[in-house]
């Protein structure tokens, strides 16, 4: 969504997080520049130009930010920073674990296959994010996901899901 | 089908089965026992897929299980090959069915990350020549008038990819005549057709299949020694006695199916049974109604052994390495 | 290859007897645009055993219903929960979900429907009667007028970004090197791989889809009960009927907008290669451009949504015209189209209009009638796909996250795609976080390889030499267009600077920025 507003009256905004995103294109835009120093000039062109064009605008950003720094409308500091990024507790703590369960989604997909994994990864999901409380909810939802998803994707579209022991097991019963 | 190949294939298959003492089916009569796994170095819809789908319909019936076809595109046929060459089983249930010329010819551009002898092309099925197209509506109208424009101007030929057969063949008779040309890589056989359809290039080279019987373009020429499909093809020269090339035929187009070495050694009864059923579908009518049903030509399906695939590649690997730089760029 | 009007009623009735083939494609069409990854041309590749099976004309008309109907199925999930189901539609988010969060989704939804079917009736209309002059285009735009008709689109990158120029150009340059991840035209010589294979054919389009707008917006929701904002959910439980024919009837009072948005994905359907994703891009930057209101597009805007769904829709007429003509297809779905034809022994060209009229006429007989379909569907659709907002985030974010990471599997099947969308899952939501338009960084991600294509093509073709890229009269005629759809808004601001400037003195000042 749209970022944390804050009043331009209130204190200077920290420009820290608005770092980030030039920061990962620089670093990126570095790494690309590194590998195309071999191949012939008509395959480095664009990119030469784009990246010419993105570290003018970075260029740009940084003069900016220190002018307004210098005016105190922004400052740099890391505090504050992780909640700007991630919001307050308890919500910061649900991003961060939502994220390592769709990783730990996508490393066991391979292993467990489309079903089980899925099933496990949308009930973490819901009881990470709600509460225990809401288990026998939280168990319906990721049951029918599973159900249903193997359902469309892979007994009637045929995609070549990860098989797990449940596909296995299935392809033989069906 | 082409006569020649084929007797090579039979008497290749004869010598294959005198070597191994014919051996019985009993050994591999367990195989296969899953559903075969096909990977495709190309995408889905495009002509591997058509020639896999008509030459599979047909294997199935005599392996008695399905051929399960799974599309691995990108970075001209590398990724398909990374990915069979990393991930298949070596229980001769995992094949790989490719154009030959086209992805040999990467190896000569950049080494793969496998060694070139741990896979090999035990069947091949088709050989397409190679051909140089123009658009109907094109001023030249004969293979004399485009090279004597290449001796006047820079001509722009469009091309599948540069590491191609068909490219090589165009460089090969640029060399031969003196005649300059600008290969402009489309991506694709659909893409370069496009290019020489809209007139954004002089002309193009592609397998014939991937050109012929097609509106509004006209063959002008065969990098080939015979013209099997002259009914679809009227006018068109074969280049390579004509322009004296001095290369084998050129076939752009030749789809084979692979194994991984290791697989074929270990289990020698399951990789015989695969040749033996494989070779089964030349004869079957119903291959040859599937393949003259769409654009395909009978004619041009080409039954090859290890041998003929072996030739093949040794072929086109030391035409590209000839080439290389132009390759490369 | 004139039409007159007897013969297309007696093809429009003989099309109307496909009624049992075009009801499921249409249905199927609906499911699968609006799944992410399910792109028209991946269920028709799948659904090949099927329609190679059929008769010919049967299984043109089958394609055609369910190609039709995805587009419009693709908008939904990127009205409702942000996610472009296809390339054709990550415009639609940019005004579509605003309103959608402030509880219009309804509307929205009609609006978008309405849009779609009277962009899909007047460009179908239009393309049986241009047939012969819309399929020359394909001659006249080349590598060098291609540049500069992805120009256009990559120029919305500027637009969008108007509230912060210099963050919105960050993003969009970076989206630009994202798209240059790959192996070039050219040489094939792998760049910015990271040493992954899979990612020398360029950065998955739907992973980074998914995960710039839909994965980062399921981390962004967790923090509300539902994806609506609070206003948003009183409005929502509120709605009846009303919502739906205030979008049906929004739509029609911009039926300007809808003719000429859905005329120009025509043209640009036509046009191989090029497709629905520029035609929205271009389209919304066009409208955004002419429009007396710009500041408001980005907020819920109805001509914002109107013009990207129109203009995609105006494209799946025009993408058909090349392949039955000159057999060169408009786009991916239509190249598997002519795969299935070209099995049955089709011969595509003028003589396909005499000797095939089935296939030929009756490929837009059946787009009309699956579009009349779809508008008798707008009604039940919108009102009922609408509750999907309702819906705790607590439970939205977790099946939307899977649901995509599944979405970025389907087209490639490698699971390192699903990584991939996680990746722009993050990049996507920092950025969110931190001002910086995603859907900047998106149309650098599309149109970038595109561009590059070309430019690399026009400069093997002229040898290096950059003059080429002047050296068409067209395509200096659409340079010249572009420089000015880029200084008019200057221009008009500049202007109503004057005009407020005059009446200032007045006392007046109304429009500010306008």
């Amino acid at each position: 969504m749209k970022r944390l507003q804050q009043d331009p009256q209130d204190k200077p905004r920290n420009i820290l997080p608005d770092c980030i995103i030039p920061a990962i294109a620089l670093v990126f835009t570095i790494y690309y520049l590194t590998t195309i120093t071999e191949v012939p000039w008509i395959s480095q062109a664009s990119a030469v130009v784009v990246s010419g064009l993105l570290l003018l605008a970075i260029i740009a950003f940084v003069i900016r930010s220190a002018w307004r720094i210098g005016k105190h409308r922004e400052t740099l500091h890391l505090q504050g920073t992780f909640q700007d990024l991630l919001g307050f507790m308890p919500t910061s703590a649900r991003r961060i674990g939502l994220l390592l369960l769709a990783v730990a989604y996508v490393w066991f997909i391979e292993s467990l296959g489309f079903t089980v994994t899925t099933f496990i990864f949308v009930f973490a999901a819901i009881v990470l994010l709600s509460s225990l409380a809401n288990w026998k909810r939280a168990l319906i939802i990721s049951l029918a996901c599973s159900v249903i998803g193997y359902i469309v994707f892979v007994y009637f579209f045929k995609t070549r899901f990860p098989m797990g022991p449940i596909e296995v097991w299935l392809k033989g019963v069906l | 089908m082409r006569k020649q190949d084929r007797r090579n294939f039979l008497k290749l298959s004869a010598a294959g089965l005198a070597v191994m003492g014919m051996p019985s089916l009993g050994f591999s009569a367990g195989f296969p026992e899953r559903t075969m796994r096909v990977f495709i170095p190309t995408r889905a819809g495009g002509g591997a897929d058509r020639n896999f789908r008509n030459f599979g319909g047909v294997w199935k019936n005599y392996l008695g299980v399905d051929l399960e076809p799974s599309f691995y595109p990108g970075a001209a046929g590398r990724v398909g090959y990374e990915t069979y060459m990393g991930k298949a089983a070596e229980d001769c249930h995992d094949l790989i069915f490719g154009n030959m010329g086209p992805e040999v010819l990467n190896w000569v551009v950049k080494k793969p990350s496998f060694a070139l002898d741990d896979y090999f092309y035990f069947m091949m099925v088709d050989a397409d020549p190679g051909c140089v197209f123009i658009s109907d509506k094109s001023p030249m109208k004969t293979l004399d008038d485009v090279v004597a424009e290449g001796k006047k101007r820079t001509l722009t030929v469009a091309t599948s990819r540069l590491a191609h057969p068909a490219s090589l063949g165009m460089l090969v008779l640029a060399n031969k005549t003196g005649m300059k040309v600008n290969l402009i890589p489309l991506s694709g056989g659909k893409n370069t057709r496009n290019g020489v359809l809209t007139g954004e290039v002089d002309l193009g080279v592609l397998p014939l299949t991937t050109a012929m019987r097609r509106k509004g373009i006209k063959i002008l020429g065969l990098f080939d020694e015979q013209n099997l499909v002259s009914q679809h093809t009227p006018g068109a020269v074969l280049i390579n006695p004509e322009y004296k090339l001095g290369i084998p035929p050129l076939a752009a187009g030749a789809r084979a199916f692979g194994i991984k070495t290791a697989a074929a050694e270990k289990h020698p009864d399951r990789f015989d049974k695969l040749r033996q059923t494989g070779e089964k579908v030349f004869s079957d009518p119903a291959y040859k109604e599937a393949v003259t049903k769409g654009k395909g030509s009978w004619e041009l399906i080409a039954p090859g052994g290890v041998e003929a695939c072996r030739k093949y590649v040794d072929n086109i690997t030391t035409l590209g390495k000839e080439y290389r730089s132009l390759l490369t760029g | 290859m004139s039409l007159d009007f007897g013969v297309f009623l007696d093809l429009f009735v003989d099309t109307l007897g496909y009624w049992w083939i075009i009801i499921p494609g249409t249905v199927l069409g609906i499911l699968v645009g609006a799944i992410p990854g399910f792109s028209a041309a991946n269920t028709i590749i799948i659904l090949l055993p099927l329609t190679l099976a059929m008769e010919p004309a049967t299984g043109m008309i089958f394609m055609v219903a369910l190609y039709t109907a995805s587009r419009l199925g693709a908008g939904i999930p990127a009205i409702l929960v942000n996610i472009p189901g296809t390339a054709g539609a990550a415009a639609t988010p940019l005004d579509g979900y605003p309103m959608a969060i402030a509880g219009r989704g309804q509307q929205a939804l009609a609006i978008s429907f309405t849009a779609s079917v009277g962009a899909g009736l007047i460009t179908t209309v239009a393309a049986l009667i241009l047939i012969p002059w819309l399929s020359q285009v394909a001659f006249h735009l080349h590598s060098v007028e291609m540049i500069v008709v992805m120009l256009f689109g990559i120029s919305l990158i500027a637009t969008i970004s108007a509230e912060d120029s210099i963050k919105g150009l960050i993003a969009g340059f970076f989206g630009l090197m994202i798209g240059y991840i790959g192996a070039d035209v050219v040489y094939e010589a792998p760049r910015g791989t990271f040493g992954f294979l899979e990612l020398y054919d360029k950065v998955p389009l739907i992973p980074a889809l998914v995960g710039l707008f839909a994965i980062s917006e399921a981390f962004v929701v967790i923090e509300r009960n539902t994806i609506l904002s609070e206003q948003g959910a009183v409005k929502q439980q509120q709605a009846g009927w009303g919502p739906t024919f205030e979008g049906i009837r929004d739509t029609l009072l911009h039926w300007k907008e809808v003719v000429w948005t859905s005329l120009l994905g025509l043209v640009i359907g036509v046009i191989p290669g090029a497709g629905a994703a520029i035609a929205s891009f271009v389209a919304y930057q066009q409208s955004r451009m002419m429009s007396k209101t710009p500041e408001k597009y980005g907020t819920g805007h109805v001509p914002g949504l109107i013009a990207p769904e129109s203009a995609n829709n105006g494209v799946t007429s025009g993408t058909l015209i090349p392949l039955l003509i000159i057999g060169v297809p408009g786009g991916a779905t239509a190249a598997i189209m002519a795969v299935v034809l070209e099995y049955h022994g089709v011969n595509f060209g003028p003589d396909l209009f005499e000797s095939q009229p089935m296939i030929a006429y009756g490929s837009f007989t059946a787009m009309l009638i699956t579009y009349m379909l779809l508008g008798l569907l707008i009604l039940p659709l919108t009102r009922y796909f609408s509750r999907v907002m309702v819906v705790p985030t607590v439970y939205m974010a977790p099946i939307l996250i899977a649901f995509t990471l599944v979405g970025s599997f389907v087209p490639r099947a490698y699971v390192f795609d699903m990584g991939v969308a996680i990746i722009f899952g993050i990049i996507g939501y920092i950025a969110r976080r931190t001002g910086y338009h995603v859907a900047a960084i998106l149309i650098g991600v599309i149109l970038g390889p595109l561009l590059e294509n070309y430019f690399l093509r026009a400069l093997r073709i002229s040898q290096g030499d950059l003059g080429v890229l002047f050296s068409s009269k067209l395509g200096n005629l659409l340079w010249i267009l572009l420089l000015l759809s880029l200084l008019a808004p200057v221009l008009r601001n500049y202007l109503a600077r004057r005009k407020a400037g005059k009446a200032g003195d007045r006392g007046a000042r109304d429009e500010p920025g306008a």
